[in-house]
């Protein structure tokens, strides 16, 4: 059992060398055979990474301490399920979780499309595995999870050795959204993975059309809405566990986490238009190799120390290895593009600057600003130091002023680019469409400022959020009366019928509600209080409409920690609302002190108590209490954009096709073309978009 | 009138402790009000000033007014934030200007200290590039949306008329493919 993991790895490793050279050899000699068994070889690295993730899961469950990696991250006082999460505590196993999920992905990928697409996924094949080597590489022969504790006796003579416990998980880790949270990142950062194959194979392969982008659209969905939901979790986390009362703070970690994110939603709006128009071809290929690209960069960030930053995995050699990985695949990728260009000739040209082809210009425009802004500010420190020799930070204040503009630029899209008609829209349209939106974003940022709601960036983010909100009901409306109004049904009923015609699109519309929300929930930073306060018992501290009397300071004792908690009660208006108890734990395996945060949530704001520690002055206990407007919203948000995407994944519902003339005074005037059967088809074709 | 002019004198002694008390507290408020100007400014302004500088204690990427050590034995601010956080406060106090303060953190740290770049020198590109970036690719892209307009041109329908079983037909399979 003990080389069973390490052998599965590096079969693995063996198995992806195959699938690449049996691959390339199938699709020269252009035998089925060959291409066959790179596939099979392919599915059969899943179950062989599959296997080393449940030896050392196994490990991990058995208090296996002569291995190493168990040795470093567990201990037997561990709770089950972090002993399960344990397995990427580290950089050896996260680079195996890493392998295991982007293995995953290449078996599904090869499995649903066995018996389809026979010129292209030879090609997508070869790239899948290519990639599987290098992480494979990474696993087997520079950062192995599989590494046994040694140590040499008395005489010398190297034998194994076993430890009597552990050391402990980091008791950051220790929070139940750490079991989930890398994990969604990881199915982000690997989905991509799958577009940037096929769209790969599609160019080296010459594969005609845009059939690469009709099957890739889900997966890189999928990726997508991981990766959102990986980096809202860590958000929430660092806001539940890190004790700052904030949830980003522009760390090089996070960055690394939003550039693939940000290039990845301007490709899948940028998609559309190579789609619908036959354009945007190379925009398209690049926006894939460069998410991707991105990828590894984060990789590369997160773990080489290039760039300081607090999160664990900084500083270490194998940031050569990502390198060496990102230059070759950029050299694989501008190869692939320079020898096919001609392929990617556009269909069509642009007919007028107010249409939806020029919206999703800007999107992608502005979206690829706020990503080279991100990536720029990150990276400026190497850059300078390297120019003048003068180590600089660059913090929060840089990353604010430079893409709050943007990202309310990016808002305003959001409710323009979806009401504006492909090809051209009339200025009559315009007015039609964003006459009402627009007065209602005004009216409700003239009753925010009679309110008292003075910063100006959360007054323009209010205003737009209202408009995008109306401009997206209105959509649904408009939709939905037509579909009440021929079927008899209510507006409610219609809005499904609607919905479930055309999910991409209305499932499109409930993500861009769902940012909506985020952006409503980040307006709310510039409201922020807080203090900070030496408590004895019997002491208040006061915050916004909030009194909070100090009860009890108690300690509890674990096996895995000791605890001390107080004991706060919270007044609102003389009357008791609720008891809080903000806890410091001292992990014991680690030596190391960590808060738990006392949060009470409502949809207005939150209050946030963190216990401190004791004063290291007089000893006294020191309570920190934050008062952070609509933080509720960007977790309801991000639900929602979950729950939109999953929406736009789902098939549609095939519109049932009136092929009778309906007269005039049914329709009114603005579905005239459906009086006729091509016009009802047709109609029904202009809104799947 | 003389019980009204009675009456109307009850009033006024019956307001005159509210008077007072009124204006004892205009007095207080007044008294709280005029505090030396540097005083009453030190604490905001060491703060904002305290929000530009790092804590240079090596284990946070904190300013040192929000320095918070997590698995530290105290989440607050550590002993060089507070040393920092003193000496602002100290310069404020002394009418030091802002540049004045931070110039002096950064002879004693380096420009790291700051919390973003300083606007000068080579520095400067870290401001400017993001702004001047997205304008040179928004005028690239007008060039390229111009040259594809002037490129295209309307190919006007021609050839027989699709019958309409055949264009549903047609649509019905688009959109199979397209579901996939």
């Amino acid at each position: 059992m003990d080389i069973l993991g390490s052998f599965a790895l590096l079969l693995a490793f063996l198995g992806a060398v195959y699938a690449v050279a049996a691959g390339i050899a199938g699709i020269l000699t252009r035998k089925t055979l060959l291409t066959k068994s790179a596939r099979n070889a392919g599915l059969a690295v899943f179950v062989l990474v599959t296997i080393a993730v449940g030896c050392l899961e196994y490990y991990f469950f058995t208090d296996n301490f002569s291995m190493a990696y168990v040795a470093a991250h567990s201990n037997r006082a561990l709770p089950f399920y972090y002993k399960f999460a344990a397995l990427w505590a580290g950089q050896e196993g996260s680079l195996l979780l890493w392998t295991w999920l982007l293995s995953t992905y290449a078996f599904f990928a090869l499995l649903v499309n066995r018996n389809k697409h026979p010129e292209l996924m030879p090609y997508a094949g070869v790239v899948l595995a290519g990639v599987q080597i290098f992480f494979l590489t990474l696993n087997n022969f520079v950062a192995s999870p599989f590494a046994v504790l040694a140590g040499s006796d008395p005489s010398g003579v190297m034998r194994l050795s076993t430890l009597s416990d552990g050391h402990g998980l980091n008791p950051l880790l220790q929070y139940p959204e750490m079991v989930i949270h890398p994990p969604m990142l990881y199915l982000g950062y690997t989905g991509f993975t799958v577009p940037f194959a096929f769209a790969l194979a599609a160019l080296l392969g010459r594969y005609p059309g845009e059939k690469w982008i009709h099957i890739t659209r889900r997966w890189t969905m999928i990726a997508w809405c991981f990766q959102s939901v990986g980096i809202l979790l860590g958000a929430h986390w660092a806001y539940a566990v890190l004790g700052w009362g904030g949830y980003w703070a522009w760390d090089p970690v996070e960055n690394a986490s939003l550039l693939p994110w940000i290039t990845g939603t301007a490709f899948l709006h940028s998609v559309m238009m190579q789609e619908k128009r036959g354009m945007m071809k190379v925009w398209n290929i690049w926006l894939v190799f460069t998410t991707f690209m991105l990828c590894i960069l984060g990789t590369l960030l997160t773990r080489s120390g290039i760039v300081s930053s607090v999160h664990a995995f900084a500083q270490s050699s194998i940031g050569n290895w990502f390198v060496g990985f990102l230059i070759l695949v950029f050299v694989v990728c501008f190869a692939s593009y320079w020898k096919n260009r001609d392929y990617l000739r556009s269909d069509n040209q642009l007919d007028s600057l107010v249409s939806r082809e020029s919206s999703f210009l800007f999107n992608n425009l502005i979206l690829l600003a706020a990503c080279f802004a991100v990536l720029w500010g990150t990276l400026f420190p190497v850059l300078s130091e390297a120019v003048t020799g003068n180590k600089i930070s660059v913090g929060p204040p840089f990353f604010n002023k430079v893409n709050i503009p943007i990202a309310l630029f990016l808002l305003l899209l959001t409710g323009v680019g979806p009401l504006l008609a492909w090809r051209k829209t009339s200025f009559d349209a315009l007015k039609r469409n964003f006459a009402w939106p627009l007065l209602g974003g005004v009216v409700a940022g003239a009753i925010a400022l009679v309110f008292g709601f003075r910063d100006i960036y959360s007054l323009i983010c209010l205003i737009l959020g209202v408009f995008v909100t109306l401009t997206i009901l209105s959509e649904f409306f408009r939709g939905a009366r037509v579909i009440a109004v021929r079927d008899g049904s209510n507006l409610i009923s219609a809005v499904g019928e609607l919905t479930m015609r055309n999910t991409r699109r209305y499932g499109g519309y409930v993500v861009h509600f769902g940012m909506v929300l985020i952006f409503i929930g980040i307006a709310g930073v510039p409201f922020n209080k807080d203090v900070q306060k030496e408590m004895a018992i019997g002491e208040t501290l006061n915050i916004g409409p909030y009194s909070i009397l100090c009860q009890n300071f108690d300690r509890v004792a674990t096996a895995n920690y000791d605890s001390e908690r107080a004991t706060l009660e919270v007044f609102r208006g003389g009357k008791s609302e609720m008891m809080l108890y903000p806890e410091r734990r001292f992990f014991l395996s680690s030596q190391v002190t960590e808060t738990m945060v006392a949060v009470q949530s409502s949809p207005l704001r939150d209050l946030y108590i963190v216990y401190a520690g004791r004063s290291p002055e007089n000893g006294q206990p020191v309570i920190h209490a934050y008062l952070n407007p609509l933080v509720k919203w960007i977790w309801f948000g991000g639900i929602v954009v979950v729950l939109g995407t999953g929406l736009a994944m789902l098939p549609n519902r095939r519109a049932a096709l009136v092929l009778r003339p309906v007269t005039e005074q049914a329709w009114g005037d603005r579905v005239p073309a459906s009086a006729s059967p091509i016009g009802a088809i047709a109609q029904r074709g202009d809104a799947s978009d | 009138m003389i019980r009204c002019y009675a009456s109307e004198l009850r009033r006024s002694r019956a307001r005159l402790p509210l008077l007072a008390l009124s204006a004892l507290a205009f007095l207080v408020q007044s008294s709280l009000l005029f505090v030396p100007p540097s005083q009453a400014q030190q604490t905001e302004r060491g703060k904002e000033l305290g929000r530009r500088v790092k804590c240079m204690c090596g284990g946070c990427e904190d300013s040192a007014t929000g320095c918070n050590h997590t698995g530290g034995s105290f989440s607050g601010p550590c002993d060089t934030a507070k040393g920092m956080q003193k000496e602002i406060n100290e310069r404020v106090g002394r009418n030091e200007s802002d540049d004045l303060t931070l110039q002096a953190f950064v002879q004693e740290y380096g420009p790291t200290v700051l919390i973003v770049p300083p606007a000068k020198g080579f520095n400067l590109a870290a401001w400017v590039t993001p702004v001047v970036a997205p304008i040179l690719a928004l005028v690239l892209v007008w060039f390229v949306v111009r040259r594809w307009r002037q490129k295209g041109t309307l190919a006007t329908a021609s050839g027989p008329e699709v019958p309409a079983e055949f264009l549903s037909r047609a649509k019905r399979e688009a959109g199979r493919e397209y579901d996939e």
